[in-house]
């Protein structure tokens, strides 16, 4: 039980690049993913901006076919919706970074939050089918549910122990990395990929937009005049190992707290004293076995909605008082990637501790006047930052509020 | 397993019938599944506006977590109940629902209130809404119901300290069936 | 108005599945979004009555804060649709 647990590997794609290098390029120069649709068939075209990866499926489906080493799995011979290639891309690179272990002995766990699934490749199908019952390849139903894209993930490393799915909005990915943990600890495996992704999708554009929370211009996280959150697409994986397992030279940090609760406030709206959030960031720095003056960095959820941003703020005032640390939303740069953002902020935490940085919250202007106008986020990139400890908050609708702390390596 | 299962108080819905602890509570069968639901509802007086508005996996969640609850949580804080849930067709039946309003474009008009239920884990926060239940909670999608597993991590979320009580269950509804069962961990 | 607003509170009962809400028991100037009123409305009802004045009126409301004056009553609504149908 008394376990550490360390990060190994850290893979990335989003709408500012595939893979970490091409990322932090992009975090400094400033560069947003946000931008009008390329990729989508929506009828939002031109009217809502959203942050898709720049590649096509086919460009995916080539760089995936790459990557892949598992003689077991064959991409060109799989239809693989747009969800399982970034997925399988993003989980290459973290198995990559962790050194390429073997993972064919059934100690390593793959587990993925996502929510939207195949539904990329499905509401293609389905248009097509129901004017015509011969139309399109059937077989593309079988990629529909969320698991299926775990499980092309997990074939594609070769990954032989416990493969599971978590779908709990956009807290899933954060909820994979404390099963993960959780596993790992219980030494039930000596390793997990953890992390998430989601696909945009007109299904999800659509919901958004008519819950009214889709920022029609580039979104503001934390700022007085947000308008709501730009939708994001991309993945974001971590390998977690233990002690025994992990080689001291791939180490990038250490994950030492999570807790999760939920706000039993509404469906999709944060409570307005932000109980969720505040139950889930205190659980994680009690587990973490620190005090909240620890932490020297929040990386918010921050999604730039009236609702989201306002209770955050609230749970953050109740932790830390009049201290609040640093913080910024990364949301700005790459939308919000919903299952894959807890996975792809992690991402972001374990580079801010192994970088010593701190990312900018693009285009924050004036602060909320509820929060009583003090609560400013970092808006320059911050660089030579002796960081010990992050908390990486991720909340989704149904109330689910996770949160995370990351430590500097000190083996 | 299977005996250590049994212990635990436990609610369960299928072929049009409810019962707890193994015992018939309710039954109506050979009636669609919209119509069972709002009849048992009704029977336990169950009282609660908003169920008229969730989706049929909600209602299914939502009627099996009352009979089964049904003051069980009595001197439990709310920070210190956990909800681990799973099913195998996520919200497949509203999530054709969503979809086919967004597909004609003559006749298109998706639906908040539909949208809002094409995620699992809004059961979770229905439950946890009406309970005022703040505590852990997950919801897993796998081919079948793993109880052993699922029972096993509700019991170490309690002896880790992260829960004092736990519901632990599969809430699956299609088109062309529907299951819960759920499990009161203590 | 009048005719309007027993329409309206038909497609209001449908729209929002207002289960066991009769169009009798809903008062033309009774407060919609009541917190402690009757009908037990919430936002995302308010969401969807701004689908239903799309849908049935082909009126498009763009901002919440406009639609929380407009669904104050139901005689508000009538009075808005009237002012905005062609």
């Amino acid at each position: 039980m008394a376990e550490r647990i360390f990060i190994t590997g850290i893979g990335i794609i989003s709408a500012i690049g595939k893979g970490v290098s091409e990322t932090l390029q992009s975090i400094k120069s400033y560069s947003s993913g946000v931008g009008s649709i390329k990729h989508l068939k929506t009828n939002h075209r031109g009217e809502i901006p959203l942050c898709e990866v720049q590649y096509s499926n086919e460009e995916l489906s080539r760089l995936a076919q790459k990557l892949i080493k598992s003689t077991s799995f064959d991409p060109s011979k799989e239809s693989l919706t747009r969800t399982s290639l970034l997925g399988i891309i993003a989980a290459q690179e973290a198995w990559r970074s962790a050194g390429s272990p073997v993972l064919g002995n059934g100690r390593t766990g793959v587990f993925s939050g996502n929510t939207v699934g195949g539904m990329d490749l499905t509401e293609h199908f389905y248009a097509e089918f129901i004017q015509d019952k011969l139309a399109g390849d059937i077989k593309t139903m079988l990629t529909h549910e969320c698991a299926k894209s775990t499980e092309r993930i997990a074939d594609s490393l070769g990954a032989t122990g416990m493969v599971s799915t978590i779908s709990t909005a956009c807290s899933s990915s954060a909820n994979t990395i404390m099963l993960g943990a959780r596993m790992i600890k219980h030494g039930l495996l000596d390793r997990a990929i953890v992390g998430g992704v989601d696909a945009l999708t007109k299904f999800t554009v659509n919901g958004f937009n008519v819950l009214q929370i889709l920022d029609h211009q580039y979104s503001q996280p934390f700022d007085q005049n947000r308008r709501g959150l730009n939708l994001g697409e991309g993945a974001g994986f971590i390998v977690l190992e233990t002690e025994k397992t992990a080689k001291k030279e791939n180490i990038l940090a250490e994950l030492v707290g999570y807790a999760n609760s939920n706000d039993a406030y509404h469906q999709t709206a944060s409570s307005p004293d932000g109980t969720g959030a505040y139950l889930a960031m205190k659980g994680a720095i009690e587990t973490a076995g620190i005090k909240p003056s620890d932490i020297d960095y929040v990386n918010v959820h921050g999604t730039g909605t009236l609702n989201n941003d306002l209770s955050e703020g609230i749970a953050m005032q109740r932790i830390f008082g009049k201290n609040i640390p640093k913080f910024s939303s990364t949301k700005a740069f790459t939308g919000h990637t919903l299952g894959a953002s807890g996975g792809v902020e992690a991402v972001f935490s374990v580079l801010a501790l192994d970088k010593g940085i701190i990312y900018p919250n693009l285009r924050f202007q004036t602060p909320i006047e509820e929060l009583g106008g003090t609560m400013i986020p970092e808006t320059e990139l911050l660089e030579t930052q002796d960081l010990k400890y992050i908390l990486s908050n991720s909340f989704g609708f149904g109330g689910n509020t996770s949160s995370l702390v990351f430590a500097k390596n000190k083996a | 397993m299977e005996t250590r299962a049994a212990t635990y108080r436990h609610c369960e819905i299928k072929n049009g019938k409810i019962i707890l602890n193994g015992k018939l509570l309710f039954e109506k069968a050979d009636v669609p599944f919209a119509k069972f639901i709002k009849s048992a509802y009704k029977h336990f007086e169950l009282a609660y506006p908003k169920f008229h508005k969730m989706d049929r996996l909600c209602k299914l969640a939502f009627v099996t977590a009352n009979l089964l609850l049904n003051n069980q949580l009595e001197g439990y804080a709310s920070e210190d109940i956990g909800i681990v849930m799973s099913n195998s067709n996520s919200t497949l039946h509203t999530d054709s629902k969503h979809s086919k309003s967004i597909i004609d474009k003559d006749n298109y008009f998706p639906s908040p209130a539909v949208f809002v239920y094409t995620l699992p884990n809004i059961l979770v926060g229905e439950i946890s809404i009406k309970y005022k239940i703040k505590g852990e909670s997950v919801f897993f999608v796998s081919n079948e119901f793993n109880k052993d597993m699922m029972i096993e991590y509700s019991e170490d979320m309690i002896a880790c300290g992260d829960a004092k009580i736990c519901m632990t269950g599969w809430v699956d509804y299609t088109e062309a069936d529907y299951h819960s069962i759920i499990y009161l961990i203590k | 108005m009048e005719e309007l607003i027993e329409t309206l509170k038909v497609q209001i009962i449908k729209q929002l599945n207002l289960e066991d809400v009769e169009p009798d028991e809903i008062d033309a100037d009774e407060m919609l979004f009541d917190a402690d009123g009757e009908l037990g409305l919430d936002s995302i009802d308010a969401l969807e009555l701004i689908v239903l004045l799309d849908k049935e009126y082909g009126i498009k409301i763009k901002n919440q804060e406009e639609g929380k004056k407009i669904f104050h009553s139901l005689k508000t609504m009538a009075e808005f649709i009237l002012q905005h149908q062609d």
